[in-house]
């Protein structure tokens, strides 16, 4: 009986999760197109709005440049629409972000960027509130559930008022917690409304217009308090002498530690974070003896409320927040934080277990094709006559980023998205003499591993590049990729093939090869790392979690105990989880887990492990 | 009234699917329900955390340390780092399965014992420890994954559990596929039957 809250009418309340408040938001706000790029933690957003039904469009693009220029494509014929990303994602995407505020838009054009302080499963801790200032975009944010869909609603609203995209910025409590939310009316979604031809607006090839348009943008931003007045997004609560300025989860915190402690305390919580709300700053912090400025990440409310500090009428005021080190500047906040840091207590006598917890990073899954293939590439690199040590293996970014943790320990490096053909590129063009390993995942290789295969190809640098093909994107939960033939909302698509792809570029060999056949794959490995030119092994299998939900598993595998001699080979060589130690120092294998992909067998020096089925 | 849960565990033990539960009981029984969850790197076998809190005067989505009334802990090993968010009293409903991480296979690490677990939850951090055989009681209740509604059968017993049997059943039936949903009642009851002693005993 799972009820579908965007199909819910007015004035319910539900329990929705940030990201699917946002969703139902588009709704409410008559958004007719949303299209991102999944990344955690905004993968919710389109997903939630992909159940929805056929009446908006809510698909994947191939990476958050494409998704926001369809965006922006959309938007200045007349559409509302919502692009979503994570922080990284906008990097991606800055270069249309930069344009669209020049040009500007007519249907509504709101931009989901969530961060992720922690990081918990982001590389860097970007602050991606600096995209205002930057591009000179109009920055809000939520701090709840609720918040999240009324504030997509009101950045639809906004963007239309002020003719600019508008960037709905969360932090990842905001996005993945759960609150309860009372739902608005849907709207009639806004599609295709009309497109002029005006050069003056939509062309910015560096003409002389542009500094024209800079100004038009510098004005409009100037407007965005005033115009935004009547949305209220921001608020005032108290009128203590002692001030708290702050924004998003951290006004969660800051209502938690104000209402345990039960102090005056005033409360100036922003919603629009950019441009700052000047005149509103300027009313509610009036008379205040202390300002807290109280915030996750960068100290971004706080420079602007010290650069202010005349206009604010603060010049004698102690503004404190973090860069004189009351707040860390790294990591999330929490409500202990928050509250030692309004009231000045040390954190409660809290103990620690003394007692080491075995740290348990996410591992590959049972029966992941990602395991096979880097020991098949480690195998390969032996094989070869090379020492693992010196064949750098350059990861990128995907579930087989775990291959970094033991026993694999694969991947020396993974830094952005289609990174790993690029550096490995930098590395031989430097002068590094042995062969070198890309590895990258076909929905990475899609994103942006084309353009540095071009690179290498067109360069004539030797490396092997190995894409691991689940055909999925698995890590953020399973969405379509271009090399889809239907997407989840059952969308008719012509499915790419990346091989006609890798083809195309005019690599120098390319061979497709199941990760699943070890030793043909570790021979392929091997064969190739010593052949000269740009070569490429597709190793494709379909993500085992994924395979088994559709599908169902092919078997399980058992250990036979009299057999096991307990030497560990099979859990040293694979790490698989499905495998553990039991008391009497045999290995057994949970056997609801074991996917039956037999690699562990295969290391088994007495056959003690066998097919159960 | 404020109740503050923390259920932990691994990836692909049900930790969301609890957390999901408890949020729309909370909702049908008219109480305010706030939680945080982490997912989203790597499907199995991770650590994985939710908080669930409920009351009116609860705000963010995460418990403030020393503020937990029930930490519910799906892997023993997983209690160990969440004990400190318990209040002195507070309950910790110990599902006795271990899952070692290959780690500890590798010889990486040193696992735990269940018995140390107990020892430092009740030590050291005051907690009142109930014991649960979560494998045991889903296996009887027809099937090993419902371990998780095991663990809810449990906490219905604990002293001041703001929920009843009906609204986690009407939630049950919410968020649990139909054709899985009765196995997990059937491990919630269970679950209960098993705990009521052991609660009498230590509350």
């Amino acid at each position: 009986m799972e009820l579908n809250p965007l199909k819910m009418s007015k004035g319910i309340r539900v329990a929705l999760m940030g990201n699917e408040a946002i969703a139902r938001g588009a709704l409410e706000a008559g958004v007719a197109l949303a299209v991102g790029y999944p990344g955690t933690p905004s993968s919710e957003v389109i997903e939630t709005l992909q159940r929805y039904g056929s009446e908006i469009y809510a698909e994947w693009a191939v990476n958050e440049k494409v998704a926001l220029e369809i965006g922006i494509g959309a938007s200045i014929g007349g559409a509302r629409s919502l692009v979503t990303m994570k922080g990284p994602g906008l990097n991606i995407a800055s270069d249309p972000l930069l344009s669209a505020a020049y040009s500007g838009v007519d249907g509504g054009l709101l931009i989901l960027v969530a961060d992720d302080p922690g990081p918990i499963t982001t590389q860097t801790e970007q602050d991606s509130r600096w995209y205002g200032p930057l591009a000179k975009l109009p920055i809000i944010s939520p701090s709840n559930s609720q918040e999240a869909k009324d504030f997509t609603v009101k950045g639809i609203e906004l963007s239309e008022r002020l003719q600019l995209p508008i960037i709905l910025r969360t932090t990842t409590r905001v996005n993945h917690s759960i609150g309860e939310v009372i739902l608005g009316d849907r709207k009639i979604p806004k599609r295709y409304q009309k497109f002029e031809k005006n050069p003056e607006r939509f062309v910015r090839a560096g003409m002389s217009w542009n500094f024209e348009r800079h100004k038009w943008l510098d004005s409009r931003l100037k407007e965005t308090e005033k115009i935004s007045e009547d949305l209220f997004l921001n608020s005032l609560e108290g009128d203590g002498r002692k001030c708290i300025v702050t924004e998003g989860i951290g006004y969660q915190y800051v209502k938690e530690s104000v209402s345990m402690e039960n102090r005056d305390i005033r409360i100036i919580k922003l919603g629009l974070v950019f441009p700052p709300p000047l005149n509103f700053l300027a009313r509610s912090l009036e008379g205040c003896n202390e300002v807290l400025v109280v915030e996750e990440l960068d100290p971004f409310l706080e420079l602007t409320i010290r650069s202010y500090a005349k206009e604010l009428n603060l010049l004698n005021v102690k503004i404190k927040g973090k860069i004189d080190g009351f707040l860390p500047l790294e990591g999330e906040l929490s409500p202990e934080i928050v509250r030692s840091f309004i009231f000045g207590k040390k954190e409660e006598d809290v103990m620690k277990t003394e007692l080491h917890v075995p740290s348990r990073p996410p591992p590959l899954c049972p029966g992941c094709p990602h395991r096979n293939s880097y020991l098949a590439i480690l195998t390969g690199i032996s094989k070869a006559g090379f020492k693992r040590k010196d064949v750098p293996i350059f990861g990128d970014i995907g579930c087989y980023a775990l291959s970094v943790y033991p026993p694999l320990s694969a991947i020396w490096t993974e830094h952005s998205m289609g990174a790993s053909i690029s550096m490995a590129i930098g590395m031989k063009l430097s002068g590094f003499d042995k062969p070198v390993i890309a590895t990258i995942g076909d929905s990475t290789f899609f994103h942006t591993g084309i353009p540095p295969l071009i690179e290498a190809v067109n360069k004539r640098v030797d490396m092997l590049v190995v894409i691991l093909d689940n055909s999925v994107i698995a890590m953020t939960g399973h969405q379509a990729t271009p090399s889809w033939s239907e997407t989840e909302t059952g969308r008719k698509t012509k499915e790419i093939k990346i091989e006609d792809v890798v083809r195309g570029i005019g690599v120098d060999e390319l061979r497709i090869i199941d990760p699943y056949n070890l030793d043909e794959m570790a021979s392929a490995v091997a064969e190739l790392l010593k052949k000269k030119g740009v070569n490429v092994l597709i190793a494709r299998a379909p993500c085992a979690i994924y395979e088994q939900r559709r599908k169902g598993r092919p078997g399980y595998y058992t250990v036979k105990e009299d057999l096991c001699t307990g030497c560990l080979a099979c859990i040293r060589a694979t790490g698989c989880p499905a495998l553990y130690v039991t008391e009497n120092g045999k290995v057994r294998i949970i056997e609801d887990d074991c996917y039956g992909c037999g690699l562990c067998a295969k290391y088994c020096p007495t056959d003690a492990i066998v097919r159960g089925d | 009234m404020e109740y503050n849960i923390i259920i932990s565990g691994i990836g692909g033990q049900g930790v969301l699917t609890v957390a999901r539960i408890l949020g729309e009981a909370a909702l049908y029984s008219g109480i305010k329900v706030r939680m945080s969850e982490v997912h989203g790197l790597s499907q199995r076998f991770g650590s994985l955390f939710a908080h669930v809190r409920m009351g009116e005067q609860v705000y963010g989505g995460l418990v403030p340390m020393g503020k937990g009334n029930m930490l519910l802990a799906l892997e023993p090993a997983e209690s160990l780092r969440y004990m400190h968010y318990m209040k002195k009293g507070g309950a910790l409903v110990l599902n006795k399965n271990p899952i070692e991480p290959p780690q500890v296979s590798m010889g990486l690490f040193n696992y735990p014992n269940l018995l140390k677990i107990k020892d430092i939850a009740t030590e050291k951090f005051g907690l009142r420890v109930i014991e649960v055989d979560a494998k045991k009681i889903a296996a009887e209740a027809g099937g090993e994954l419902a371990q998780n509604s095991a663990m809810l059968g449990a906490a219905l017993e604990i002293p001041g559990f703001p929920l009843t049997r009906e609204a986690i059943v009407y939630a049950v039936r919410k968020v649990i596929s139909s054709r899985y949903a009765d196995i997990n009642i059937k491990a919630i009851d269970l679950g209960s039957e098993e705990t009521k002693k052991i609660v009498a005993a230590i509350f």
